[in-house]
C-alpha cells in the first residue's frame, strides 16, 4: 500500500500550530501550485514551486521535490516541516483513495505491505478529519487502511460518522483484521454508526487456525477474526473476506473456499488476491511467491466453489492470461492506476482492455507467465470485468 | 437358525436391538439376556447363508455399539448446540422473528 | 524488525488430545467410511483412518486430521470457534421451519381427456358441476392463504387437466395478484398441463402474467403414448408441439417437463433423456416409481422394483454426467436436490424430502371439492379411498385451524428423523426426509419400518451412487457440484 510521499522544503516564517500542515491545491500551472493551507497553521495561501528561491523574505514558501510534479487541483497534502516529508492524502483524479488511519497493528503478517510500527500517530486522524468536509460530495468511494484501523477505536469511528454526515453518497471500505469485532460491544458500536454504505474487508487465510495464525503471526487471531465476522454479520453489517494467494494459503485454497461457503455463507463478498510485493513481502518473496499458472486449478475451483454456493467472488491483482478461461469471469480490474503495469507481450493480447495487469511491484516475478491471449472477439466479450466498487 | 452371544463388555443391549432392527429384512432375531451376555438366535428370512448372516450381524452390532459410544461422548455438545440453535440469539432477533 | 515465528509455534500442544463433535457414520459398499456431522458436512475416510479417528488416536500427521477439524468432526485446543460456527450453521438449517405454504396447489378440475392407467385422480366426464372447483371455493381458499403468515408462495394449478377449467385459472390468477398487491406478499404461478388444449389465448394469458407451464413427457413417442392413452393416440405429439409453442412464446425456461416412471420406462432411460434433449429441455427429474395406485402384494415385489429402479437411475445419471463431460449442460434434478443438501447450507425446497415432513406446512392442496389436503400424494391417497391426510375444508376459519389438527401434527412430529428408528443413527439423515404419506400408504404407519421401506432403499441407493461418483471421479464431482448453483 503506497502512500505517495515526497520531499519538501519550507522557507520563511510559517505560523504553525501543530506537527503537520494540511493544504489543498487550488490551482496550478507548469511550475507552481497555489495551496490553501487550512489546518495545522494559521489559514493562508502559499505558492509552491519546484525549487526554493533565494528570497529571504518572511513569506512562507514551499518547494516540492520533482516526483510531486503530478499534483493537481483538488489534491490534499500534509506537510511535516520538521522532517521535510510531504504526504499526499488525497488525489482528485484517482479512482481509489485510501486514508492511512494508523501504522499500529496487532497482527504481523508475513506479507504485510504496510509493516506495522509502534508509533503514536493520532495526528493522522486529525488530518483526515480536517479534510473530510472539503472533499467533493460526488466522491464515489473512499478507503481506510492501516495498520489496524480499529485500534484507534472511537476516534476512528467518529471519522466514519463524519463521512456519513458530510459525504452520504460516498461508499466507504475499511480494511481490518476483524479481531476487535470479536468484542460484541465494538461490533455494536460499528453498527451504530449507521453508515449507508460501509463495508469492512477482513483477511482470513485458511480453514486451519494454526495456518492462519502463522500467516498473521498472532496466536489466537483466527478465533478472534472469525468471531468478529460472525458478530458483524449478526448485526447485518457488510463484510468481505479477503485471501491473499501465496505459498502458505494456496495449498488448502479449495478446501478453505468450501469452509467459507459452509461457515461464512452470509458474507457479502470474497476476494482472492494476488500478492503485492511490498513491505515484508519483499523480504519473504522467495518463500511466498507462487507461480499462478501452476495453481490455476486451485484458484479456479476455489472461485467456482464459492460462486456455485451463491457467494459473490472476485479475483484481484492477477492478469487474465494467468487465469483459466473459467476463472476469468471473476477477475476484476482492481489495481490502482499508478500501480498498474503491463508488459510488451500485452500489446498483442485480445483481452488487454479488460485486463487489470499486475502490480508494478510484481512486474519482474510475473513476467515469465505473461502470454497474450489470442481469442475470438466473442469470447473477449464474455469476460465480465466491471469496474469494482472496492479495490486493493 | 444360527446363534451368537455378545458379552456385555463387547456390546450393550441397545446396540444389539438396533442391529436386529436394521437387519430385519434379512432375519428375525430372538434376543435373550443371559449371564454370559446377550444371546441372539438368527432365523434367516432371505437368501443369506448362516455364516454370512452371523458375520453381517456381528459387524452391524459392533457398529451400533460404536455409535452408542460416540453418542455418549458427544451428547453434551449435541444437547448444547441444539439448545442454543433453538434459542433466539438476542432479544432483537426474537423481535424480528429471525432465529 | 521483530522475529517471525515458524509454523510449528502455532500448533497447540498435545494435539492428539481431541474431543469428538457429534457425528454419524455409514460403511459404503466400496469399503470406505462415510462420516457426517450434525449440520450435514461430510467426509469419506479409509477404514484405517476411521479406526484411528474413533479410537482417539488420529494425529495431525494424517492428512484427514485437518479436514476433520475444519469440517467440525473434532475439536482440539488450537481453536475454539467450532462451537460458534456449528451454532450458526444449525440455525441456518432450521431457518426453513419458518416458511409456510410455499407451494399452494389448486386442483381446479378432475376432468381430463387422457386416460392414463397410472393416474388415480382423473375423471372422464363432462360433469362440470361435479368435478370442477367453484369460484366460491377458490375465493375461500385464496382468502385462507393470504390470511396466513406466508409471505411468498407459488400457486400450482393441477387436475385432471387444469386447462379444461381455464376460466377459473384466470379468475384465481387475477384475484391472487390483487390480494398480493394489497397485502404486500408475492405470488407466482405454474400450470401443470398435458398441453393438448394449449390455445393462443392461454399462451397470451400466461405471457401476460408470467405463468410457467409444467407438462408430462414420459419419453419417446411410443413410450409416452403407451403410458398416456388418448383418443387419437397423439399425446406425445400434442405435448411436444405444446412445449415448442411455450418455448417460443415464453422463452426457453417457460416450460418444465416431468416424467412418470412406469415399468415400461425402466430399460429406456437413455431414450427418455435423449427425448428431453431433442425437445430442447436441459433438465430431467428421474422420478421414482409411485406406490399410489400400484397394488403392492408382497415385500418381494417392492424390493425388486426398487432395485430395478436404482439400476435405471444409475444408468440415467451416468449418461447425463457423460453428456456434461462433452460440454452439454444437462441436470438431473433428484441428484441436484440431494447435492444441494450435501454441498451447501441451504435447506432445499423439495417438499417430499424434508425433515420434519413438509406436508401441510410447506405445501397445501385445495381440492376441487373444497377439501384441503396435506400434499398432492395425500390427495391421491384420498381418491383411492384413504382420507387420513385430509386436513379440513375451505369453510374453515383459518389455515392454522386446518393444519394444526392432531392427525397431521402426529404424522409430522412422529416421523421426525432424529427420533425415527434407524433414521436416528443414519449418516444420511441430513440429506434425507420424512415421507409419512408414502409409509402410511405402503406400510400402514407414517414412520414405517425403514428396513422394509422402498423409500429408504431408494434414497440409500442414490446417496451411495452420488458419493461413489464423487469419490472415484473428480471430473464427475465437479460436474455434480456445478448442479447446486442457484
Amino acid at each position: 500500500m503506497i502512500h505517495l510521499s515526497g520531499g519538501c522544503k519550507l522557507a520563511g516564517e510559517w505560523p504553525v500550530s501543530g506537527p503537520s500542515i494540511v493544504g489543498e491545491v487550488m490551482s496550478r500551472d507548469a511550475d507552481q501550485l497555489i495551496i490553501d493551507c487550512f489546518f495545522g497553521c494559521e489559514r493562508q495561501t502559499v505558492t509552491a514551486t519546484f525549487q526554493l528561491s533565494d528570497d529571504a523574505s518572511p513569506t512562507p514558501q514551499l518547494a516540492l521535490s520533482s516526483e510531486l510534479s503530478h499534483l493537481g487541483v483538488g489534491d490534499f497534502i500534509s506537510i511535516y516541516p520538521k522532517s521535510g516529508r510531504l504526504r499526499v492524502l488525497f488525489r482528485k483524479e484517482s479512482q481509489t483513495n485510501n486514508f492511512l488511519v494508523t501504522e499500529v497493528c496487532d497482527n504481523y503478517c508475513l506479507m504485510c505491505s504496510q509493516p506495522p510500527r509502534k508509533v503514536n500517530d493520532e495526528r493522522l486522524l486529525d488530518e483526515i478529519a480536517a479534510i473530510v468536509p472539503r472533499l467533493p460530495k460526488d466522491l464515489h468511494e473512499i478507503g481506510f487502511t492501516g495498520g489496524e484501523p480499529t485500534l484507534r477505536g472511537e476516534r476512528f469511528f467518529s471519522i466514519l460518522r463524519l463521512l456519513r454526515d458530510e459525504l452520504p453518497a460516498t461508499a466507504v471500505h475499511v480494511l481490518s483484521n476483524g479481531r476487535a469485532f470479536s468484542r460484541p460491544e465494538l461490533a455494536q458500536a460499528w453498527a451504530d454508526i449507521r453508515h449507508p454504505d460501509l463495508m469492512v474487508g477482513i483477511p482470513i487465510y485458511s480453514d486451519q487456525s494454526d495456518i492462519h495464525d502463522y500467516v498473521v503471526q498472532a496466536d489466537g487471531a483466527f478465533d478472534e477474526t472469525v468471531r468478529g465476522v460472525l458478530n458483524l454479520k449478526a448485526l447485518r453489517q457488510a463484510v468481505e473476506v479477503r485471501i491473499v494467494l501465496h505459498r502458505h494459503t494456496i495449498g488448502r485454497l479449495e478446501k478453505f473456499a468450501y469452509f467459507i461457503a459452509r461457515n461464512l455463507s452470509a458474507v457479502d463478498h470474497v476476494a482472492l488476491m494476488g500478492l503485492e510485493l511490498m513491505g515484508f513481502a519483499v523480504a519473504h518473496q522467495d518463500d511466498l511467491w507462487i507461480d499462478p499458472r501452476e495453481h490455476e486449478r486451485a484458484i479456479t475451483r476455489a472461485a467456482q466453489t464459492l460462486a456455485w454456493a451463491g457467494l459473490r467472488v472476485s479475483i484481484y491483482n492477477l492478469p487474465l492470461c494467468v487465469l483459466s478461461a473459467d476463472a476469468r469471469r471473476y477477475a476484476i480490474r482492481s489495481i490502482s492506476d499508478w500501480k498498474r503495469e503491463y508488459w510488451q507481450a500485452c500489446s498483442e493480447c485480445s483481452l488487454r482492455e479488460k485486463c487489470g495487469g499486475a502490480f508494478f511491484s510484481s512486474r519482474n516475478r510475473m513476467e515469465p507467465y505473461i502470454a497474450p491471449i489470442r481469442e475470438l472477439v466473442e469470447s473477449a466479450d464474455s469476460v465480465i470485468v466491471e469496474e469494482p466498487a472496492r479495490r486493493a | 437358525m444360527v446363534e451368537v452371544t455378545f458379552a456385555q463388555e463387547v456390546a450393550r443391549l441397545s446396540a444389539v436391538k438396533k442391529a436386529a432392527y436394521r437387519l430385519a429384512a434379512l432375519c428375525d432375531v430372538d434376543i435373550r439376556s443371559t449371564p454370559a451376555g446377550t444371546r441372539c438366535e438368527l432365523h434367516a428370512t432371505a437368501d443369506t447363508s448362516g455364516p454370512e448372516l452371523v458375520a453381517l450381524f456381528r459387524a452391524t452390532v459392533l457398529d451400533y455399539e460404536l455409535r452408542e459410544d460416540i453418542a455418549a461422548k458427544t451428547s453434551a455438545f449435541r444437547d448444547g448446540l441444539l439448545a442454543v440453535a433453538f434459542a433466539p440469539l438476542t432479544r432483537r432477533d426474537a423481535e424480528d422473528g429471525k432465529v | 524488525m521483530a522475529r517471525f515465528k515458524p509454523l510449528e509455534e502455532f500448533f497447540a500442544q498435545e494435539l492428539h488430545e481431541y474431543e469428538f463433535l457429534p457425528f454419524k457414520f455409514h460403511r459404503l459398499k466400496t469399503g470406505r467410511v462415510f462420516v457426517s456431522n450434525i449440520v450435514g458436512e461430510w467426509l469419506v475416510l479409509d477404514t484405517q483412518t476411521f479406526e484411528l479417528f474413533t479410537s482417539s488416536s488420529l494425529t495431525p500427521a494424517s492428512a484427514a486430521y485437518a479436514d476433520l477439524r475444519a469440517r467440525h468432526f473434532l475439536l482440539d485446543r488450537d481453536s475454539g470457534v467450532a462451537v460458534d460456527l456449528l451454532t450458526v450453521k444449525l440455525r441456518q438449517r432450521l431457518q426453513h421451519l419458518r416458511s409456510v405454504f410455499g407451494l399452494a396447489i389448486f386442483v381446479v378440475t378432475l376432468r381430463c381427456e387422457h386416460a392414463c392407467p397410472y393416474c388415480q385422480v382423473s375423471r372422464q366426464s363432462d360433469d362440470h358441476a361435479a368435478f370442477d372447483m367453484s369460484p366460491a371455493y377458490a375465493d375461500a381458499a385464496l382468502k385462507l392463504l393470504f390470511a396466513s403468515p406466508a409471505r411468498e408462495f407459488k400457486i400450482e394449478f393441477q387436475g385432471g387437466e387444469p386447462l379444461l377449467n381455464f376460466g377459473l385459472i384466470q379468475h384465481i390468477v387475477l384475484e391472487a395478484k390483487r390480494l398480493a398487491e394489497v397485502s404486500g406478499k408475492s405470488v407466482s404461478f405454474v400450470i401443470t398441463s398435458n398441453l393438448a388444449l394449449l390455445t393462443d389465448d392461454v399462451l397470451a394469458f400466461c405471457a401476460e402474467h408470467d405463468i410457467l407451464l409444467s407438462t408430462s413427457l414420459d419419453g419417446p413417442a411410443e413410450l409416452h403414448n403407451k403410458n398416456r392413452p388418448r383418443r387419437g393416440n397423439n399425446s406425445h405429439q400434442l405435448a411436444t408441439d405444446g412445449i415448442r409453442r411455450v418455448q417460443n412464446r415464453l422463452g426457453a425456461d417457460g416450460v418444465a417437463a416431468l416424467m412418470t416412471t412406469t415399468k415400461a420406462s425402466l430399460d429406456r432411460v437413455v431414450d427418455i433423456i435423449d427425448e428431453y434433449r431433442s425437445q430442447d429441455l436441459h433438465e430431467i427429474f428421474l422420478r421414482p416409481l409411485s406406490p399410489y395406485g400400484f397394488a403392492v402384494k408382497t415385500k418381494w415385489f417392492k424390493a425388486y422394483d426398487q432395485l430395478e429402479w436404482l439400476r435405471f437411475y444409475r444408468e440415467g445419471l451416468r449418461y447425463i454426467i457423460d453428456l456434461n463431460r462433452r460440454g452439454e449442460r444437462f441436470i438431473e434434478l433428484y441428484a441436484s436436490t440431494i447435492l444441494g443438501k450435501m454441498l451447501t447450507s441451504r435447506p432445499g425446497n423439495y417438499v417430499d424430502m424434508m425433515n420434519p415432513a413438509g406436508i401441510g406446512s410447506r405445501v397445501i392442496v385445495f381440492n376441487y371439492d373444497g377439501d384441503i389436503y396435506a400434499s398432492d400424494e395425500a390427495r391421491m391417497l384420498a381418491e383411492m379411498g384413504d382420507k387420513t391426510f385430509r386436513l379440513g375444508n375451505v369453510g374453515a376459519d383459518s389455515l392454522a385451524e386446518v393444519v394444526l389438527s392432531d392427525s397431521l401434527l402426529d404424522a409430522v412430529e412422529g416421523t421426525v428423523l432424529e427420533s425415527a428408528p434407524m433414521c436416528s443413527d443414519c449418516a444420511f439423515q441430513h440429506y434425507c426426509g420424512a415421507d409419512p404419506v408414502y409409509h402410511h400408504a405402503t406400510q400402514g404407519d407414517p414412520i414405517g419400518h425403514k428396513a422394509f421401506s422402498g423409500f429408504c432403499d431408494r434414497q440409500m441407493g442414490i446417496f451411495e451412487e452420488l458419493i461413489e461418483l464423487m469419490e472415484a471421479d473428480p471430473e464427475a464431482a465437479r460436474i455434480l457440484s456445478s448442479w447446486v448453483r442457484q
